[in-house]
């Protein structure tokens, strides 16, 4: 799977590949800092360094971090709308065959893109107002000329149904739903062409609490019906935890920790998780209660990272080792993948909760 | 009371009278005019707000919390205008306390009376902290402008006390970043700069709304944590904003839950958190992912979405979401915030039922 321009590898190579829907590996995407008259490059901001992860099929991943560590433009590298700088994105077409999305040209990666679809964050951002909600949804169908005009219809009218919207509501505009409402419409569309995976990144930070159980609990039965695969990009733990199965804890651009929600929770794996988890509000009063602890400074520049591991400034278990020696990614437990040093050695606090 | 150590602090907390109001919210409506008809943002709230005590206020997007707070202050503009109520201030004075205190909005909108209270003593944090400081003038100047109109100092001496609230909420290397830009700092870093602006004139209450809404969990457990540090040490009163009840449960000692307008339960952080009387709030913690006890399951949702606020259901406003909803009794009349538990109040007929 390394020879160059081999963007389509036989389904009999697959076998690195395993089961796996998509296999992201030792994803790299800089963008360069260009200074100057005859804008020089002059130095890297390192969004995604190093990223490398697996969605299974039907499978959800949940990608959390603070802001800036790179989990937004890691979903778009997958997407496509960025290119990367580095690594592989292998990707199970439906017809078994392996590619690497990150070779693709914009040409060949358009029949990929039916099975590839994504969900916005802000969902009165994402539709253009002056567009009706059929011409919103239809859009995908239009563009890669599936079935014709009554059949179209006859495929959103079906969609909005199954995203709980009223077929009727077609004919109106954006400006007539509200935030939830909104956000089934993005739904819908991601659906129009049956995708296999969807990437969201943030489907649910927008929405109020009542109406987020409401998303949530829908793409939970999209999924079951129809086995689709979401990359559920998302800074609230809390949700991450009941949606997701599997998740990717990310610092500056790299992997911190993998794990399942469970684990993570119960027996977190790097210091950087412990303190997310410590930093949640609890759900029980708790005023004038200082907590365990809480993680000082800020998220360092993606332009100007620390030496070693790029979270020893704020952890408060960071020995000489860190300071110097970045760390490499490595399994500890059968799924259980951990970038710290010195976990072995750490007893770290999860959340009983 | 500014430099109050710890030993001091605590004995300004013993001698305080208990429960010294600072502000009385009294039968506040706010409307608004619009092209679909009046919308009544705020429909009949009281409560009061102690010193020392953090009076929390939750509720979904539009059911009038922020609108409620920046009444307070007068800070509504067109078409949005005060219809009724009062808001009594109580200035925290050396001597005692006048009978009646302030009614703030009572107040000419821009005489120098209220411009005094804003931001000397009520002062305001808002969610967007790069939207609420001037893009133009770095934080230093806007600090010391904020300082010199409220205190009779200099501009020396107004920089060193920026440069003191600076450090004091954590900002790193204070004496260099009060010369930034707001566009220079970080989000949490703007949102320190706010606070420091907000405490520099010692304000008697301070009206946080969605101060830590979009900022990381670790931000906003480093500015929860300060807040609540900051007002241990200055025993002032706080009204804060949210739409989550994880940040409720972390600040709040009193709670008022809000839906289109009117206040639906009231009650202490414990009583709210341990039972939670009015369907609506019930449901709000419900829907929260992890109160649930069974992982993975669907989560409860309240149905429908909040209703267009300038045509409000009749009777009971959560009526047609609500699961104890009672035909002929909640789609009719209109359910008083009345107590149903020791102190805690709520307005449904689930519990009035029988009576009258």
């Amino acid at each position: 799977m390394t020879q160059e321009s081999a963007a389509i590898v036989q389904s009999t190579d697959a076998a690195d590949v395993g089961d796996d829907l998509l296999n992201v590996v030792g994803l790299k995407k800089y963008f360069p800092i260009r200074r100057g008259f005859i804008r020089r490059s002059t130095s890297m901001v390192r969004a995604v360094d190093g990223l490398s992860f697996s969605v299974k099929s039907g499978e959800t991943l949940g990608i959390v971090g603070e802001s800036g560590c790179g989990k937004t433009t890691a979903s778009r590298c997958i997407v496509r709308s960025l290119k990367p700088t580095e690594g592989q994105i292998l990707f199970r077409t439906g017809t078994g065959d392996v590619v690497d999305l990150a070779n693709l040209s914009q040409s060949q990666m358009r029949p990929l893109r039916r099975d590839i679809q994504f969900i916005f964050q802000d969902p009165y951002t994402s539709l253009n107002p002056r567009m009706t909600i059929f011409q919103i949804v239809a859009e995908p169908l239009i563009v890669n000329k599936v079935g014709n005009r009554s059949e179209q219809e006859d495929r959103v009218s079906s969609l909005l149904q199954r995203v709980g919207l009223a077929p009727e509501y077609m004919r109106r505009y954006p400006h007539a739903f509200s935030g939830g409402q909104r956000q089934r419409v993005g739904i819908a569309r991601a659906l129009a062409l049956n995708p296999r995976l969807i990437v969201a990144d943030e489907p649910v930070s927008a929405l109020d609490v009542s109406v987020q159980a409401q998303v949530l609990n829908l793409m939970a039965d999209l999924q079951q019906d129809l086995g689709l695969a979401y990359i559920f990009i998302a800074h609230d733990l809390r949700v991450v935890r009941h949606i997701c199965h599997r998740v990717v804890v990310m610092y500056v651009g790299k992997v911190a920790e993998i794990g399942t929600p469970e684990d993570l929770f119960r027996d977190p794996k790097h210091p950087y998780t412990e303190a997310l988890i410590s930093s949640l509000p609890a759900l029980k009063p708790s005023k004038g209660k200082r907590r365990t602890f809480s993680l000082s400074g800020e998220v360092p520049d993606p332009a100007n990272p620390p030496s070693g591991c790029f979270f020893h400034p704020r952890c408060k278990y960071a020995v000489e080792q860190c300071r110097v020696e970045a760390p490499e990614v490595r399994e500890i437990e059968p799924g259980r993948f951990t970038s710290c040093h010195r976990i072995e050695e750490l007893e770290l606090v999860g959340s009983a909760e | 009371m500014v430099k109050t150590n710890k030993a001091e602090g605590t004995i300004i907390n013993a001698d305080k009278q208990p429960d010294r109001k600072v502000l009385e919210i009294r039968d506040l409506y706010v409307e608004f005019s619009t092209p679909d008809g009046v919308v009544k943002a705020v429909d009949g709230v009281s409560f009061d707000v102690a010193e020392g005590k953090t009076v929390g206020i939750v509720g979904e997007s539009g059911c009038g919390k922020s609108v409620l707070a920046r009444s307070i202050l007068q800070l509504i503009g067109r078409p949005g205008r005060i219809a009724g109520g009062e808001v009594l201030y109580h200035q925290r004075a050396e001597g005692e306390e006048t009978a009646t205190g302030t009614d703030i909005l009572r107040l000419p909108p821009n005489g120098s009376e209220i411009r005094s209270i804003r931001g000397g003593g009520i002062s305001m944090i808002f969610q967007e902290p790069m939207s609420a400081f001037s893009p133009v003038h770095t934080i230093g100047n806007q600090m010391v402008e904020a300082l010199r109109l409220h205190k009779p100092i200099s501009k020396v001496e107004a920089n060193e006390q920026a440069v003191d609230w600076l450090q004091r909420v954590g900002m790193p290397n204070p004496s260099e970043r009060i010369g930034s830009y707001p566009y220079e700092l970080s989000g949490g870093q703007l949102q320190r700069a706010m606070i420091a602006l907000a405490l520099s004139t010692n304000p008697s209450l301070l009206i946080a709304d969605e101060p830590t809404t979009g900022l990381d969990v670790t931000t906003q457990a480093q500015i929860l944590d300060l807040l609540g540090s900051l007002q241990d040490e200055h025993g002032m009163a706080m009204i804060f904003i949210t739409h989550d009840l994880g940040v409720i449960a972390e600040i709040a000692d009193e709670v008022q839950v809000m839906y289109l307008g009117r206040v639906v339960e009231e009650a202490s952080v414990v009583e709210l958190f341990q039972s939670p009387q009015h369907p609506y709030t019930k449901a709000l913690f419900t829907s929260m992912p992890g109160t649930s006890k069974i992982e993975g399951s669907r989560l409860p949702t309240i149905m429908g979405s909040v209703p267009e606020p300038h045509s409000r259901p009749a009777g009971c406003f959560f009526h047609p979401r609500c699961d104890s909803f009672m035909p002929g009794t909640c789609d009719r009349s209109e359910p008083e915030l009345l107590i149903v538990n020791g102190q805690q109040k709520a307005s449904c007929f689930l519990y009035t039922k029988g009576e009258s």
